[in-house]
């Protein structure tokens, strides 16, 4: 449980400094709709987003197999 | 017949009343997408699945004249209240952004799309969020972008992070900014810890700072063409939006599920006869529409519902009690819908024309209605002349019960305790007689030697 939260701190954390790296450096776009730029980024989200949910869905997998984590099929039954 | 002023900004239909059905009319421009979503069956799944509001066809005959002339006319079930996201508790407000979710979630895997995110597409049966704008379901285009993704995180995620992480209140500024609350307006406001996160980072501090980035460049380069977003990848954000939100809680509510003391100044006799006198208007006028003014955590709303209420909205002013009472109410599965009102500035009508968003009295026209220990906090605490708390509260229905503590009562000497009394005319007396000048006073009660009356009314002629 604490080794997954560990991960996801330093996975967001790892996240954060890129965005705030980046961004002053990366080409001005100049002028967009407020719309338009959450549309600039939804490539990038997405992909990172991917990642980050196969990486989770990995995770689940591993914990469960080691018994740290119940089975994504218990977890279901919860809801 | 009037199209209703909040359905303008979607050419492809609007919304109208007629009587008291209300219809939608598809026009030419929603046309395809609507016959698509129609026939794929999705919006009947969506409908039985309990996202989406019901629908029947009917003969585009009965909005004969309307201007343009409408291809499609389907008729929705009433909703027994409109209220809007600045009226929301927490717990409502993150109830509704997840069921967009997962309604855009399901949509995905159907080949279908929202064509937007506005909140006030979502509206509440009880403390049941359901979608209401059935031309908002667009066939999907591999490939697109997620049109909606902004007006997502201003409506529903930007107040909830505002609210789970500063404590804030988001409802006075977005009754203010219909649109909501603004990446860029937000994140100056988040602390470092708040913004550790990927969902924050991605949806709000790049969006803002992008948007910061792209203000101070000047105006000059055209934007460049959009990319193409992978289907899994927007199923990738969406899922991660409602893993993010899910986790999110009030910082000093975390045991909202878990009992509570009620603190009040009632002993138990008291009380039972007050619901008593409370079950017994209910049973007796068997209203559809109840409203609860001043409903704490909704114990009065619970006995209005077990006593035949078709339907409870109850308003307070205190965050922590209409959460109490949205949990509770969730739990049961009854329909009571607690709101934020503060009696005096309720909901302003405003938005486009100040009629898009209609005021808080054009929609509180109950069938019954209770007023239990509240109207001190009107008249005392907020100044406002005894007589006109007593037309305010007898315009919500023409049935009702309104509680009078007067100067007596523990809870009244508290509230002039620190002030002087400038409230001579604040008695029992002219109480009475208010109500008496606005209806008959069908019944009155003193519970105990209580220094409070019951008083119940009907205006009905």
């Amino acid at each position: 449980m604490h080794s997954a939260r560990l991960k996801q701190h330093t996975g967001n954390i790892l996240f954060a400094l890129a965005v705030t790296t980046a961004l002053p450096l990366a080409p001005a776009h100049a002028y967009l709709d407020a719309g338009s730029i959450s549309m600039a980024l939804q490539v990038t989200v997405g992909a990172i987003a991917s990642g980050l949910m196969i990486g989770k869905l990995y995770l689940h997998r591993i914990m469960s197999f080691l018994g740290l984590r119940k089975a994504a099929s218990d977890e279901a039954k919860k809801d | 017949m009037m199209f209703d002023p909040g359905s303008f900004r979607d050419p492809s239909g609007r919304v109208l009343m007629r009587d008291s059905r209300v219809l939608r009319a598809v026009f030419e421009h929603g046309r395809a997408a609507f016959e698509a979503a129609d026939s794929a069956g999705v919006l009947r799944r969506a409908i039985d699945k309990g996202l989406l509001l019901d629908m029947q066809p009917v003969d585009p005959a009965v909005v004969a004249g309307i201007v343009p002339t409408p291809v499609h006319v389907i008729e929705h079930p009433r909703l027994d209240f409109v209220s809007y996201p600045y009226e929301w508790t927490f717990s409502a407000l993150k109830a509704a952004a997840l069921h967009h979710l997962d309604f855009q979630l399901d949509l995905l895997e159907q080949g279908f799309t929202l064509s937007d995110a506005t909140a006030y597409n979502v509206q509440f049966n009880g403390p049941r969020p359901v979608f209401i704008d059935h031309l908002s379901v667009i066939p999907y285009e591999e490939g697109s972008l997620w049109t909606g993704q902004r007006q997502f995180g201003m409506q529903f995620l930007n107040p909830l992070v505002l609210w789970a992480k500063r404590g804030i209140a988001p409802n006075a500024w977005f009754r203010g900014s219909l649109e909501g609350i603004a990446p860029e307006d937000l994140e100056p406001l988040l602390r470092t810890r708040d913004k550790l996160s990927f969902t924050v980072m991605a949806h709000i501090v790049a969006q803002a700072r992008l948007q910061r980035a792209v203000v101070k460049a000047g105006f000059e380069n055209k934007p460049k063409a959009a990319a193409k977003l992978s289907k899994t990848a927007f199923k990738a954000i969406l899922v991660g939006l409602k893993d993010y939100i899910a986790g999110l809680n009030l910082p000093e509510t975390k045991s909202v599920w878990s009992d509570y003391a009620v603190h009040n100044s009632y002993d138990d006799t008291r009380r039972s006869a007050k619901h008593e006198f409370v079950a017994k208007l209910v049973r007796e006028e068997a209203p559809g529409l109840f409203f609860d003014v001043g409903c704490n955590s909704g114990d009065f709303s619970a006995t209005a519902l077990d006593a035949g209420a078709g339907a409870v909205v109850g308003f307070d002013f205190d965050f922590g009690a209409l959460e109490r009472a949205f949990a509770r109410f969730t739990k049961s599965g009854q329909k009571m819908l607690p709101l934020w009102l503060d009696a005096a500035n309720p909901s302003p009508a405003q938005g486009w024309a100040s009629a898009e968003r209609k005021s808080f009295g054009e929609r509180a026209k109950g069938d019954s209605m209770v007023a239990l220990a509240l109207i001190h906090h009107i008249a005392i605490s907020r100044n406002v002349p005894l007589d006109q708390a007593v037309d305010w509260l007898m315009a919500m229905a023409p049935t009702g019960i309104i509680e009078f503590p007067n100067k007596d009562d523990v809870m009244v000497r508290e509230l002039l305790s620190n002030r002087p009394d400038i409230f001579p005319d604040y008695t029992e007396e002219a109480f009475v007689a208010h109500v008496s000048a606005r209806g008959r006073i069908v019944e009155q009660t003193r519970l105990g030697d209580s220094t409070r009356l019951l008083v119940r009314y009907d205006s009905r002629t």
